[in-house]
């Protein structure tokens, strides 16, 4: 058989195909023919018949629908054909040449072969056609230090004594190992721990025998971990057991101890360590002063394999943390607060989906017993926290739904009275202003002031349908693309963009539908991803519809969080701006994916509440 | 009409008597004007040779491919070198071909005894023809004592008529096959081996027919 290296080299380029063997790709490059269409040319028609994959080798091909309309515009590299190809149908969409197109029709049994002979290939295929997401994530090769698991941080075989051993005797042989601490075994494991700390206060202040058995003044059955557990719960454990010293095991038999130091040795940037120094600051200076260590933390967390879930979690740690560290300082200054109340984070804070690129919008429940003069003090508060926040990176709300702005600022009253108003009376813009107030979430302060606000919302918007479907209706102000076309990406009006806003068309239009549908189910939860369970749960969306659009959601804050960490390390400032250049072939595909179940879904929410 | 020399050609041929594959070939159906250009056959061909005099040169190597139905059939993409009866000479570094590969090749009339079979009832397509042309003839005169009688297309003879015709004639380096290519969108290939390059003026053909909007074979001559 001649070979056509040309051709071979092509095909191995492409997404799915790079898959195959060089024999099945030698044998698909003879299995093509070449045709040449001018601009406007049809390639196929509605109800014709398809028997071949059209792979596009120049040029571009549009793809319309029974009435016409565009659904998708390729470039080279692309395919059409294969949903007929597949299910042995008719062609669906109707394809013409929007440029002069050079195309590869591969013959529809050397196709099928191929899936035959390669079961990824088929895969891919397959998932092209379902339109699923083709790939998860790739897991990164390059592990961060929290990431990394326990074990890696033992430094030498464990030290130990029997229990019977004399307190002197072991004494003297944690002064020749030179460690801090011993663990007691017998021949059955690990009985109990004894350390510097224990001899001080159990033996020497306590005025004991130094002759006495080791049994008798250690620390009975330690806690102990996993050699395979990650460090970061090590850490987790020790700090949240005040305790500086873990035994490491493997299925049950001790491998050796990992001390807090062998942490400050790894990584004195450890989160735990930022959140334990933002706790000891005194000023806002020296707090804004240590968020500059953020970035370098984020980008730690992003190379450790965070999800996007994690990540927001992780982030918003922090801002919660910094929050109260500088409510904590102005309270210092300003004296205790005249009557209770609750600050509370909005929007992405509230909902625990923070990005490396996020503003803040935050407000006050103050307590019904405020009194009028009041306010200048929690406005003073307020002033120190926005202050403090901005300098810290998290930007002045551009809509200014900040603490410092009095309309923010109220008692629990005129809060249930601003949402039961936004419910029940609802204009369509002032509605979409307030929109991020229904992710409301008390970060410090008295809870129950923002659960009774809660309460209020969840029993006025249940059931209201005139609400939810000018909610539903402002929600498709957020609107997935439809793909990409070259390094362009793709809108609906066949506009073409040079980059793909990840927040605006890919993350806020699956927020939006999750509130949505959890206010409809009577709920009020506030993450994303626990909406969509919820609403699954009271049955107002599909459980396998919940589960794509997490699996979308998932999908693009990876992409964001790889976006995001490349422009940290650069030095640069983040932000949701992804060029498609950046995008490989597999990528774009997933993206189309997670755009197109965004619709379905939107659909679905346009037809629910009768606005299709 | 078209074709009447060469149907005149082959008439004397066949009377003067030739062995096969050419006698075939003789006996073959030509083509008219109004043939459907989806019932035109056609053979993309291109040679690699030992110089640029045609006097002298020698075929190195050589690829092909058909056009049927308006599409470039690449399962019919053959390719083969020729072992020489002489040194490969100046050439052999412009090509990649080493002598030892050369040597590895195939029987010159063997070569050309398929290229014969192939051309039955098809017109012969080459970029730049003039050489191509000549050499085959010349390699058929000495097998079979007739030249090759089959009809043929220089894709840049095409070019040039047709910029001609809209009077504005360009220089003649932007008529060679790669530049020729990116004016109809047709991509860049890397390889420039006789087999790509024959592919990639099979290509251009049907990417100058779709232009002409040629529905006939005529339509693609003219």
């Amino acid at each position: 058989m001649i070979e056509i290296p040309e051709i071979t080299s092509y095909l191995r380029g492409l997404p799915g195909f790079e898959r195959l063997d060089d024999a099945s790709l030698s044998a698909c490059a003879r299995a093509i023919e070449v045709a040449y269409y001018r601009q406007g040319d049809d390639i196929l028609t509605i109800g014709s018949e398809n028997r071949r994959l059209h792979i596009i080798r120049s040029g571009a091909v549009e793809l319309r629908g029974q009435e016409g309309d565009m659904l998708a515009r390729l470039a080279e590299g692309e395919y059409f054909g294969f949903p007929s190809l597949m299910n042995d149908a008719v062609a669906r969409n109707h394809s013409v040449a929007i440029e002069d197109t050079l195309v590869y029709h591969l013959d529809g049994e050397a196709f099928a072969r191929a899936r035959r002979a390669s079961e990824d290939f088929d895969t891919w295929f397959i998932r092209a056609l379902t339109d699923r997401l083709t790939m998860h994530p790739a897991p990164q090769t390059f592990r961060g230090a929290s990431g990394r698991s326990v074990r890696t941080l033992i430094s030498r075989p464990p030290v130990s004594v029997g229990p019977e051993v004399s307190v002197r005797e072991a004494t003297k042989k944690m002064v020749s190992e030179r460690v801090s601490a011993m663990l007691v075994t017998n021949g059955r494991g690990v009985q109990g721990i004894i350390t510097d700390r224990d001899i001080r206060s159990r033996v020497v202040a306590a005025g004991l025998d130094c002759s006495g058995s080791v049994a008798e003044m250690m620390t009975p059955n330690p806690i102990s971990l996993e050699g395979d557990a990650p460090a970061y719960e090590a850490a987790l454990v020790m700090m949240q057991r005040n305790i500086h010293h873990l035994p490491i095991t493997e299925e049950g038999e001790l491998v050796g101890m990992v001390s807090r130091s062998d942490f400050m040795r790894l990584e004195t940037e450890h989160p735990l360590y930022l959140v334990a120094d933002i706790g000891k600051q005194t000023t806002s200076a020296g707090v804004v002063e240590l968020s500059q260590r953020i970035p370098a933390l984020i980008v730690r967390q992003m190379e450790s394999d965070a999800s996007g879930e994690e990540l927001g979690k992780f982030i918003t740690t922090i801002t919660d943390t910094l929050t109260r560290q500088f409510l904590r300082i102005a309270q210092a200054d300003l004296g205790p607060p005249p009557c209770d109340f609750a600050w509370v984070a909005l929007g992405s804070q509230g909902r625990f989906e923070q990005s490396a690129k996020s503003d803040q919008d935050n407000a006050l429940v103050l307590s019904d017993a405020v009194e009028p003069g009041d306010d200048e003090y929690f406005a003073a508060l307020a002033k120190v926290v926005n202050d403090g926040l901005n300098d810290c990176g998290y930007v002045y709300c551009p809509g200014d739904v900040m603490a410092v702005n009095p309309k923010w600022r109220q008692p629990v009253g005129v809060w249930k009275g601003y949402f039961n108003r936004w419910i029940t009376i609802p204009e369509q813009k002032a509605l979409m202003h307030a929109n991020i107030f229904f992710d409301l979430r008390c970060v410090t302060g008295n809870t129950k002031l923002v659960d009774a606000v809660k309460t209020s919302v969840r029993k006025d918007a249940r059931n209201n349908e005139i609400f939810l479907s000018l909610m539903a209706k402002n929600a498709m102000a957020f609107q997935p693309p439809l793909g990409f076309f070259r390094q362009f990406v793709l809108e609906r009006t066949g506009d073409h963009k040079h980059t793909l806003d990840l927040k605006r068309h890919g993350i806020m239009p699956i927020v939006e539908l999750a509130r949505i549908r959890s206010l409809a189910a009577g709920e009020l939860r506030i993450n994303t991803r626990n909406r969509l369970r919820a609403a699954a749960d009271a049955g107002e969306i599909s459980a396998s519809d919940a589960a794509s659009l997490i699996d979308a959601l998932d999908f693009i804050e990876t992409l964001r969080i790889e976006h995001q960490g490349r422009q940290l390390q650069a030095g640069e400032s983040p932000d949701n701006h992804l060029s498609p250049k950046e995008l490989s072939p597999l990528v774009r595909q997933n993206l189309k994916s997670a755009f197109s179940q965004v619709r379905v879904s939107q659909a679905a929410l346009l037809n629910r509440f009768h606005l299709a | 009409m078209r074709f009447a020399r060469l149907r005149a050609q082959r008439w004397y041929y066949a009377h003067r008597g030739v062995d096969e594959p050419m006698r075939a070939l003789l006996s073959s159906r030509l083509p008219t004007d109004r043939t459907p250009l989806d019932e035109a056959e056609f053979v993309a061909l291109d040679i690699e040779t030992t110089g640029l005099d045609v006097a002298t040169a020698h075929m190195l190597s050589i690829g092909w491919v058909i056009v049927r139905g308006g599409r470039v059939q690449l399962q019919t993409a053959e390719s083969y070198i020729v072992r020489p009866s002489k040194g490969v000479g100046d050439s052999a570094s412009v090509h990649g071909l080493t002598d030892t590969v050369v040597r590895a090749g195939i029987e010159w009339g063997v070569v050309l005894d398929k290229v014969v079979s192939v051309m039955r009832g098809r017109i012969l397509v080459v970029h730049h023809a003039g050489l191509d042309k000549t050499l085959l003839d010349r390699m058929c005169l000495k097998r079979y004592g007739v030249r090759l009688p089959v009809p043929f297309i220089d894709t840049l003879e095409l070019e040039m008529r047709r910029r001609r015709r809209k009077h504005h004639l360009e220089s003649a380096s932007s008529l060679r096959l790669s530049d020729l290519r990116g004016e109809y969108g047709l991509p860049r290939y890397l390889a420039h081996d006789c087999l790509v390059d024959a592919i990639a003026t099979a290509e251009l053909l049907i990417a100058m027919a779709a232009h002409r909007r040629a529905t006939s074979l005529g339509g693609v001559l003219d």
